[in-house]
């Protein structure tokens, strides 16, 4: 089997069935305390993040849902489980073998070791809450690099872990922050040294199986002085016809001079609230990179955001939404010039048909001190039929007189030219309108590995030709 | 207060607080206004052309209504402290609007403009533009938004708006948006934000001006297109002018 030959059978199917779990079944529905105290008490974990997850919840129960973007009004915190861990799983595995055979058919389907085999450095793999495998190539491990389970370091490396968790993404900061702070379960620590460059991606896999499960995952990279990865991160969940949530974390910190690139592919099914929260804070002459294609969840709300703290410091943004039928993608970028000679771009592109909503809500601002900052931001959208909607809401806020700052965005449909062109070269209708979208992600896709831009092309032509198979 | 204009009026804009306008069918008309006005609502009937020019500062709120074939010209400048709520309906099929916004703000102003384009009818076409320049302490804050409704195929829009900071404390903050409910259309925006070029005024310097002249110039060049479509020149050279006595103060 080539690497490539997975995804030639890739079907929504494969992201929509669900393992029976009895587990799931006997879990407790919604938050209370006594849960929090359960959740730290089966991580054995410190008294420090036990008291942090307690004044999380206490922030959970004051702060209101936000008043902007999508409506959040029927998600019904009591019916949710928010921590549910397969009984067989003690810890992960770190030999594809040892991962119970439920779960490994999961990840199996969805392409997992072949990935790892071929390309990566490291891979995790995450089944609800718990991690159920995760495993970093020696020759990373030798030069220091730690490529964890979040739970498994907070026991490892509780110093290192304490001095950056939630500090970006403080849980007073939304009302989803602070219940992820309480709730939060799994995800990855990915540690490199000074001037270590990881030249190989690691990888994280984000999988949702139980009905109305929330997942809240944390994910915590420190990229040391010089040192330069690219992580990638997968989503999924099957769809169930109730509603799922998904309100992870992701901090990043990029010290001085290093490089980093931060990929995901998010494709939640349908019943998913997507609420996750992504930032990264970047230290003097850093660089920052965000690729990201958001296909699935009903109702996305995501701004990866970028705080330029160092001088000369560089952001980048990359972004793909797809909003089909019943779903709304509020997505963006937030860029933040801190420091003088700091400079960003973004591009973001969206797709819409069968009534799907895009939102682009950006922001981006240029703080007092920030002399000779530059951005460049470009939004493009594309609306495939007259049901669907698109919505472009750029702020740019600037505090600071040297500056150059530039927007452009730009709404329509595809060209019936192109369409009857490419139609006159012997391509179907279908074909072609396929052609001209993947032509239109392109800048963003070819961006990707290999096989997640493969991934990203074929789950784009699945839900354009969703209406005809029907 | 209620009033139909006919054909080739220059009307001034009296100081009310509310105004009802129409525009007769097929009518030309110029409208001036020096003073806000705090209310104003203006009908253009089928085929009617305005061009309206407003010079002032405060707070006011206008909508316009444009029937078939009409066409609007709205020409709108704001120095110092300024609340301004503007929306131009594009009801009619055919029917076009241009809106373009000067504005300057200096010491501790606070300028707040908001303008929307919605289109409605088929093949409507408007254009948006903004120029703004701040200085010393002030706050500029330009909302600009095209609407486009479902049902209005064929329509085209396009959003400009370009911010200059001329000094250290001043603020700016822009928001194009486009909230697009149909896809028979093209949409786009652009915005800029940037200082006074180094080099240019160097450059400037170089041949003979004094920093203050070369300033002018470029503050000049900034805005001098856009006050150059305003259909009255006297308008656009007094408003010029005071921008140079601000920028000099």
């Amino acid at each position: 089997m080539t690497a490539l030959d997975y995804l030639k059978d890739l079907d929504r199917s494969v992201f929509d069935s669900h393992n029976e779990q009895g587990y799931a079944k006997r879990a407790q529905k919604g938050l209370s305390e006594a849960l929090v105290r359960r959740i730290s008490a089966d991580k054995k974990e410190p008294a420090w993040m036990l008291a942090y997850r307690l004044k999380s919840l206490e922030k959970w129960r004051e702060l209101k849902l936000p008043t902007f973007g999508v409506d959040l009004s029927p998600i019904d915190f009591g019916n949710i489980i928010y921590y549910a861990a397969p009984d067989e799983m003690k810890g992960y595995a770190t030999k594809w073998e040892d991962v119970p055979e439920d779960i490994k058919r999961t990840f199996e389907r969805l392409g997992i070791p072949e990935a790892e085999r071929k390309v990566l450095a490291g891979t995790g793999a995450q089944y609800d809450s718990v991690n159920a495998y995760h495993k970093l190539k020696e020759e990373w491990e030798r030069v220091g690099v730690i490529f964890e389970d979040m739970d498994r370091a907070l026991q490892k490396y509780p110093d290192l872990v304490k001095r950056y968790f939630m500090k970006l993404v403080p849980s007073h900061d939304h009302k989803f922050a602070a219940l992820h702070g309480a709730v939060w379960s799994g995800g990855t620590f990915l540690y490199i040294p000074a001037s270590v460059k990881v030249t190989a991606p690691l990888q994280a896999y984000f999988r949702m199986n139980a009905r109305s499960m929330g997942q809240f995952e944390h994910t915590l990279i420190i990229v040391e002085e010089g040192a330069e990865g690219h992580y990638i991160e997968g989503c999924s969940a099957p769809k169930y016809g109730s509603t799922s949530l998904h309100a992870g974390s992701v901090e990043i910190f990029v010290k001085r001079g290093a490089k980093f690139r931060y990929s995901s592919v998010e494709n939640w099914s349908q019943d998913t609230y997507n609420l996750n929260t992504k930032r990264a804070l970047i230290d003097e002459d850093a660089t920052m990179e965000w690729v990201g294609g958001n296909l699935g969840s009903g109702r996305t709300m995501l701004y990866p955001c970028s705080i330029l703290k160092g001088r000369g410091s560089h952001a980048n943004h990359l972004g793909v939404a797809f909003a089909n039928t019943g779903q709304v993608q509020d997505t963006g970028a937030r860029v933040i010039h801190l420091a003088p000679d700091t400079s960003s771009t973004v591009l973001a592109k969206s797709i819409c048909k069968g009534g799907g909503r895009n939102v682009y809500r950006g922001l981006l601002q240029v703080n007092k001190g920030a002399t000779g900052a530059k951005s460049q931001i470009r939004c493009d959208s594309l609306i495939l039929d007259a049901l669907s909607t698109s919505d472009t809401y750029p702020t740019m806020r600037v505090d600071e007189d040297d500056v150059s700052i530039g927007h452009e965005a730009s709404t329509g449909k595809i060209s019936e030219e192109q369409l009857f062109y490419l139609q006159s070269r012997g391509l179907s209708e279908d074909e072609a309108l396929a052609m001209i979208v993947n032509g239109f992600i392109d800048p963003i896709v070819k961006e990707l590995p290999l096989e997640y831009a493969v991934e990203m092309n074929r789950l784009i032509e699945m839900e354009l030709n969703k209406p005809q198979r029907k | 207060m209620k009033k139909t204009l006919k054909n080739h009026d220059v009307y001034i804009l009296p100081r009310e607080s509310n105004v009802a306008l129409v525009v007769e069918a097929g009518a030309e008309v110029w409208v001036e206004a020096h003073r806000a006005v705090q209310k104003v609502a203006v009908r253009l009937k089928p085929g009617a052309h305005l061009r309206w020019m407003t010079y002032h500062p405060g707070k006011s709120q206008k909508i316009f209504t444009l029937e078939e074939g009409a066409r609007l010209e709205y020409f709108h400048h704001v120095l110092g402290k300024s609340e301004d709520r503007t929306e131009i309906l594009l009801e009619g099929n055919e029917s076009s609007a241009l809106s373009q916004t000067i504005f300057f703000g200096k010491a501790d102003d606070r300028q707040t403009l908001r303008v929307e384009h919605v289109h409605q009818g088929k093949n409507t076409h408007s254009k948006m533009i903004s120029r703004g320049a701040v200085k010393d302490s002030a706050f500029g804050r330009f909302y600009g938004n095209i609407r486009m409704l479902p049902g209005c195929s064929g329509a085209n829009a396009s959003l400009e708006e370009h911010n200059l900071l001329l000094s250290g404390g001043c603020k700016i903050e822009a928001m194009p948006s486009l909230e697009i409910r149909h896809n028979e259309v093209q949409a786009s925006h652009s915005a800029t934000l940037e200082k006074v070029d180094e080099e240019k005024l160097f450059y400037l310097q170089s041949r003979g001006l004094s920093p203050e002249e070369g300033l002018e110039l470029l503050v000049e060049g900034f805005f001098w297109d856009a006050l150059q479509k305003c259909p009255n020149l006297a308008f656009s050279e007094q408003i010029f002018k005071d921008i140079l006595k601000c920028l000099s103060k």
